[in-house]
């Protein structure tokens, strides 16, 4: 297995009696497995932050595991099987979301923590997988390039590719046009 | 650290957060916030004296497709140099130094290749023993722990008595490793020797080494050990191992509809994706291992070789001025 491109808890989640009392372990997993499914057939999910941030590596895995080793390997499709409980999702693991995230080197996946709503005070959060047809969730973000900070970096980044002929300095100039999108 | 440094470095900064992050602002609109995207460690080492992080990889390398075959091939074969499952213990740097030191050590001894279930001879430097060394002879039933401290554990039956001693495998009081028998068990590990008959675990100190073909197979031994009556050492009923038998009547009914219940067989852990990540080692950093034990291997091999053709001329010289 690869190296995970998101943050990992060092150990997992128990997720006691999240499908009733005295689910246990396999309780866990098979609320895993719902969210899993739910996540490759709706592309993005709201709810418990913990059951999706766990499901978020789970997903990210299932993925990888099918970039790495294709429809052919019989693990990888056993598996596939296992997390994805309609099985027309399993197609759509192979031939929709395995291409789609063939030239990727971040995550597959984003997640966003919502607010919590009085007096509940949950701790609640978005899934989605990257590259969904849905509006962005962050819609509201502020346009901060025309801030002073950022419109000198931007003109000191110009007068650095003006001053230079190095390549990866051209790649940064432009890369400024793009700042946009990374707005908190 | 001068602005042109983070300018070329972090393409992608703005000041974009300058507040707080109170419910006000959530009211006027700006509901989510997105995940916590901290600094890449990496770049941060730009600009430190000491870089921490990557130290033993500072470049990413494509390695030779055949060279990278062949390096994977020693993961069983020297399990040792597979690096610490549990984040909390890596640590490249330790890593990089510890391989080094183990690859110093095969320099001047010869460690074989050996695994569970193999029949060693170990010779141990001891000025307390007559000759001021000790032989042990056994059949090891263990390889545990990664790097210098990798250990493994030979028994054998002596005297009416089981008799188990863990090595270290670089311990440098170490004079000789020599493998009698060379095969595989059907497991990963025999401790259930312990609660076996001395016949499984008994080997003569005067056994003679077989020799093995290089470059045949591993022979797996499919022998199936049984068990003396109880009381055991561990609820072996429970185990997956498939190495030993049960004599008839030695378990109840009840324990064995125990050991089928769900909390002792755990199926779900058959599908656990992300326990199966946290047991293992990532692809890039067990290949980093290999490759550069694979190479250091290659020098020591060649090292060797030259040093035996020294001595042989160094002889031939010598003879020839005698004459």
């Amino acid at each position: 297995m690869n190296r995970l491109r998101v943050p990992l808890n060092r150990r997992p989640r128990k997720l006691r009696g999240t499908l009733g009392l005295g689910s246990g372990p396999e309780g866990r997993i098979e609320r895993i497995r719902m969210t899993v499914t739910q996540l490759m057939r709706h592309e993005r999910l709201e709810g418990s932050f913990a059951v999706l941030d766990e499901s978020r590596a789970y997903a990210e895995l299932l993925i990888q595991q099918a970039a790495m080793h294709g429809p052919k390997n019989k693990e990888v499709v056993e598996m596939a099987d296992f997390w994805l409980l309609d099985k027309d999702l399993v197609h759509k693991l192979f031939n929709t979301l395995v291409p789609r995230y063939k030239n990727y080197s971040t995550s597959y996946t984003d997640q966003y923590q919502l607010p919590n709503v009085y007096p509940e005070n949950r701790m609640q959060a978005v899934l989605e997988l990257k590259g969904n047809p849905w509006p962005p969730v962050n819609e509201h973000a502020v346009d901060t390039s025309k801030w002073i900070h950022n419109v000198l970096l931007t003109a000191a980044r110009k007068s650095m590719t003006n001053k230079t002929t190095d390549t990866s300095l051209s790649d940064i100039a432009l890369n400024t046009g793009q700042t946009h999108g990374t707005a908190v | 650290m001068a602005l042109h440094n983070v300018l070329r470095s972090f393409s992608e900064l703005q000041f974009s957060c300058t507040y707080a992050k109170s419910f006000v602002r959530r009211l006027r609109g700006y509901r989510y916030q997105p995940e916590h995207q901290a600094v890449p460690k990496k770049l941060l080492d730009q600009f430190r004296e000491n870089p921490r992080e990557n130290v033993a990889s500072p470049a990413i390398e494509e390695y030779n497709p055949e060279e990278l075959q062949a390096a994977r091939r020693f993961k069983f074969v020297h399990p040792e140099f597979m690096p610490a499952s549990d984040p909390e213990h890596r640590d490249p740097v330790r890593e990089l130094l510890e391989r080094e030191d183990m690859m110093k050590r095969r320099a001047k001894l010869d460690i074989p290749e050996f695994y569970v279930g193999s029949i060693l001879a170990v010779t141990l430097s001891d000025p307390y023993a007559d000759g001021g060394e000790s032989k042990f002879v056994g059949i090891c039933i263990e390889r545990s722990e990664t790097g210098l401290k990798h250990n493994f554990v030979l028994r054998n039956y002596i005297d009416n008595q089981g008799i188990e001693i863990m090595y270290e495998l670089y311990n440098p009081t170490i004079k000789k490793i020599e493998v009698i028998k060379l095969e595989k068990r059907l497991d990963e590990e025999l401790l259930y020797l312990r609660d076996a008959p001395p016949e499984y675990s008994e080997v003569p100190f005067d056994i003679e080494a077989i020799p093995h073909p290089r470059g045949a197979p591993v022979p797996i031994n499919p022998i199936k050990v049984k068990l003396n009556p109880r009381p055991w050492r561990e609820r072996w009923e429970r185990s997956n191992l498939i190495g030993f038998e049960i004599m008839e009547n030695c378990v109840t009914p009840k324990m064995w509809k125990k050991a089928q219940l769900k909390e002792n067989c755990k199926p779900w852990e058959r599908y656990d994706l992300v326990k199966k990540y946290r047991e293992s080692v990532p692809l890039k950093d067990q290949d980093e291992a290999y490759v550069h034990f694979t190479r250091e291997h290659a020098r020591v091999e060649k090292e060797k070789v030259a040093s035996l053709d020294r001595q042989l001329k160094t002889k031939e010289n010598d003879s020839d001025v005698t004459e």
